[in-house]
């Protein structure tokens, strides 16, 4: 059979297609991952009143673990609080009369729930009595917000620019494809075969190496998978962070390819294709 | 069969045709003799609506081809064999899937003469892939696709141009055989007289 360049042509564009936009998007999905994962890490500081019993203690530990957002809750006790400063800031412990801090709790939140209006209204919420003040690093969390909201901005961007340039690929080659094709579906309307009959054979044609293009980009997959297990050190981004997301970027991207190359089959066929 | 009335046909506004009348006769072999560029072509696609007529009525089996919508023009189609100047086989079929095409994507259980095969000596060439052939070869699968279905009008455009002697002969004679056996009409437009015995059409029209 003589071979077809053009069919080769589209298995090479629909496996770059996959390839690039999946390693990209999996990469700013990891990065993504990593910056939530240090926006969690900003914790807000509950401090309690002196004279709180030990059972009151550990019912509002429980209380506030059960609340909406909570990854975790760490108590530090007046002794331990105390202990740190000392030992931080080389301090003479004799010079303080008594434990001038109070016990207090870290609080965690899960990164969707670590935002100022989150934490403020939180703070509005927590009316026990043994609380004495709530408090958390105001400047750290507004930058590593405006960081995160930043970097998904830019990677928004990024990876609609990709997939319009992407697009516009798939419409050239499906243009090319058609023009090739053109004298033979001519020829067939010429016999009385109907034009829905050639679209179908035209989408078949385009959708086959497509599919053998998916095939192929399975394979490399897994051999990137192989090769990043074995040597791949991207900073920040660990092989089981990179693995996960990989897997559904891959996936995501293999349907978007089909869908392309559906809809630019469709599109190139309307356009150009002519009663004759 | 085919007939037209008053055709006038013209390209990019140079006249081909003005009031150009004839008519084929039934169960012949009819033949159009006119000069290179001059219009042979264009009266073949009037007939298979691949070209509109600028006034005058073009008729084939009763339908007046100029009133039918695409659809109509499609279904004519399917019943007329059409022999190409230019041979236009299917450039990713097989020979034979390029002779089946026609049944099987307009899903027609369509009788298939296979004794053209031996006519023609082209059962070797079944499996074979339009460039894989010679032109000559190309010409003759190309002869057989228009004739293959027994379809009741076949138009041929030069069919024999790039044909030998020998294998004038054998088309020639094949022609003959499926009009004398079973009916069938030919209208063939060629550049010179092909047989004394095709009837030569009288063209009647008005040079443009």
């Amino acid at each position: 059979m003589k071979r077809d360049n053009i069919k080769i042509a589209l298995f090479f564009i629909f496996v770059s297609f996959v390839l690039t936009m999946s390693v990209i998007m999996g990469v700013f999905l990891a990065m993504n991952s990593y910056v939530q994962q240090k926006k969690s890490n900003v914790p807000l500081y509950i401090f309690l009143k002196t004279d709180i019993t030990q059972s009151a203690l550990r019912d509002f530990v429980s209380t506030v673990k059960q609340l909406n957002g909570v990854k975790s809750v760490k108590l530090i006790n007046k002794k331990k609080a105390l202990d740190q400063m000392v030992k931080k800031f080389h301090i003479d412990p004799n010079i303080f009369v008594g434990n001038p801090f109070p016990d207090s709790l870290e609080v965690f939140f899960y990164s969707r729930y670590t935002n100022e209006n989150y934490f403020k209204r939180f703070k509005v919420d927590i009316t026990n009595p043994i609380v004495e003040s709530v408090a958390y690093p105001k400047d750290v969390l507004g930058e590593i917000e405006s960081i995160h909201s930043k970097f998904i901005y830019f990677s928004e961007i990024v990876i609609s620019v990709l997939y319009f340039v992407e697009f516009i690929v798939f419409l050239s080659i499906m243009t090319i494809f058609y023009s090739n094709r053109k004298f033979d579906y001519d020829t067939l309307k010429f016999f009385g075969i109907k034009r829905f009959t050639i679209f179908r054979l035209f989408l078949k044609e385009t959708i086959v190496p497509s599919f053998y293009g998916f095939l192929f980009s399975v394979v490399l997959i897994f051999a990137l998978y192989f090769a990043y297990g074995s040597y791949g050190k991207l900073p920040f981004i660990s092989i089981e962070l990179f693995k996960s997301v990989q897997r559904d970027t891959f996936i995501v991207n293999i349907i978007v390819g089909f869908g392309f190359t559906f809809l630019s089959s469709v599109l190139v066929f309307l356009i150009n294709d002519e009663k004759i | 069969m085919v007939e037209f009335i008053e055709v006038t046909k013209s390209y990019k506004k140079r006249p081909i045709f003005v009031n150009l009348s004839f008519h084929v006769v039934p169960n012949r072999i009819n033949q159009i003799i006119l000069p290179q560029s001059t219009g042979k072509s264009t009266i073949l696609k009037m007939i298979y609506g691949a070209e509109k007529p600028d006034s005058g009525f073009v008729r084939v089996f009763d339908f007046n081809v100029t009133d039918l919508n695409y659809s109509g023009i499609l279904l004519l189609r399917r019943y007329l064999g059409i022999i190409f100047e230019d041979i236009r086989l299917i450039s990713n079929m097989t020979v034979k899937d390029n002779l089946k095409a026609i049944t099987k994507l307009t899903k027609r259980n369509l009788y298939l003469s296979e004794e053209i095969f031996d006519m023609l000596s082209i059962g070797h060439l079944l499996d074979k892939y339009p460039h894989e052939l010679s032109i000559s070869e190309q010409s003759l699968i190309n002869i057989a696709r228009g004739v293959i279905y027994n379809f009741p009008l076949v138009l041929a455009d030069e069919p024999l141009r790039y044909l030998s002697l020998d294998y004038k002969i054998k088309v020639i004679r094949l022609f003959r055989y499926l009009n004398e056996k079973k009916s069938i009409t030919f209208l063939i437009a060629t550049l010179n007289p092909i047989d004394e015995n095709f009837y030569t059409i009288d063209l009647r029209y008005e040079k443009g």
